[in-house]
């Protein structure tokens, strides 16, 4: 992938990031509410939206739960940090299974009340579990991207 | 058809998984990109070789889960909405009010947004059905469930692929 393609999927990564802070923007403007609706139900398709599970930020509640913000984030800050260096080769699948099986047993516990939900924890299950997706993600893009030029 | 039928089958998976809310609970925003990495293993049994996943099949495979799931979903979503005259909108109504005052709108603004959901609502209630909210249903669906397909499809193309090469 060139330095436009990574721009660009950086760039879309964090417009997504940035709509899951949409509370703030009607803070900030307040006819941004009329949209408030379809942002907060377009977020609905991949997250439960769990009010507990929600974080706060300066009084402003994101409209994912702490377990996607971080897999949002991990995206974020890996995908601009391919900007500089992009990934040579995948994580070894034992790292997918690890952060995936981790990120499972914390949300079987939470749900079964062995321990009781925690934002920080779920956050970085996610940042782990997101961070192994996207790599695999680029990589994926990369190789695909590869193959058209090469065609062309 | 009969080319992507293994993501036809988990993009119907994926669209009634999206109106059972426990199972919305338990996996949240993996639904889709699973459904699209299941698909591919699917596929793959259906058709045994040792070959890498090409990319562009991975991507083709995520993109038409992702728009099962969201013709299945939408259709789901309108079904039961039709039949029980009752959804999210009209649940989350009574919340509205509250969510309004936390923003500290002007009143005109107030009442705009309190008229365009109770709109929604009481065309919901009576009918079973709102043109506004079966296309916003549709539009966010497809956009986002291709997308999300797509992102599922390469990195599970990725992950097949890892381990044909671990194990060869």
């Amino acid at each position: 992938m060139n330095f436009s393609k990574r721009t660009l999927l950086f760039a879309l990564i964090l417009l997504w990031f940035t709509g899951i802070w949409f509370e703030c923007f009607v803070h900030v403007n307040k006819k941004m509410i009329y949209f408030y609706p379809f942002a907060k139900q377009s977020y609905s398709l991949v997250c439960h939206q769990d009010q507990k599970k929600l974080i706060e930020v300066g009084g402003c509640r994101s409209l994912v739960c702490a377990r996607c913000t971080g897999i949002y984030l991990s995206a974020l800050i890996l995908s601009f940090a391919f900007l500089f260096k992009q990934p040579k080769q995948n994580p070894p699948i034992k790292y997918f299974l690890f952060t995936g099986i981790l990120m499972l047993v914390d949300v079987i516990f939470s749900s079964l009340k062995v321990y009781n939900y925690s934002k920080t924890i779920a956050l970085l299950t996610g940042i782990l579990f997101g961070s192994v997706l996207f790599i695999y993600f680029c990589n994926g893009l990369n190789f695909l991207f590869t193959k058209t030029t090469n065609r062309n | 058809m009969k080319k992507y039928l293994s993501a036809f089958v988990c993009g119907f998976g994926a669209g009634v998984l999206h109106v059972v809310p426990v199972a919305k609970t338990f996996s949240c925003c993996l639904i889709i990109p699973l459904a699209a990495f299941i698909s591919l293993m699917l596929d793959r049994k259906a058709n045994p070789t040792d070959e890498l996943i090409p990319s562009k099949k991975a991507l083709m495979f995520g993109l038409m889960t992702g728009l099962y799931a969201a013709l299945f979903g939408s259709g789901f979503d309108i079904l039961i909405t039709l039949i029980t005259k009752n959804n999210d909108v009209v649940a989350a109504f009574s919340e509205l009010p509250r969510v309004l005052q936390l923003f500290s709108l002007p009143e005109n603004i107030k009442n705009d947004v309190m008229k365009l959901f109770s709109g929604v609502r009481d065309d919901i209630l009576q009918y079973g059905f709102s043109p506004l909210y079966a296309f916003s249903i549709l539009i966010n669906n497809l956009a986002i469930n291709s997308v999300f397909g797509i992102i599922g499809g390469i990195i599970g193309a990725q992950v097949i692929n890892s381990k044909q090469k671990n194990q060869s």
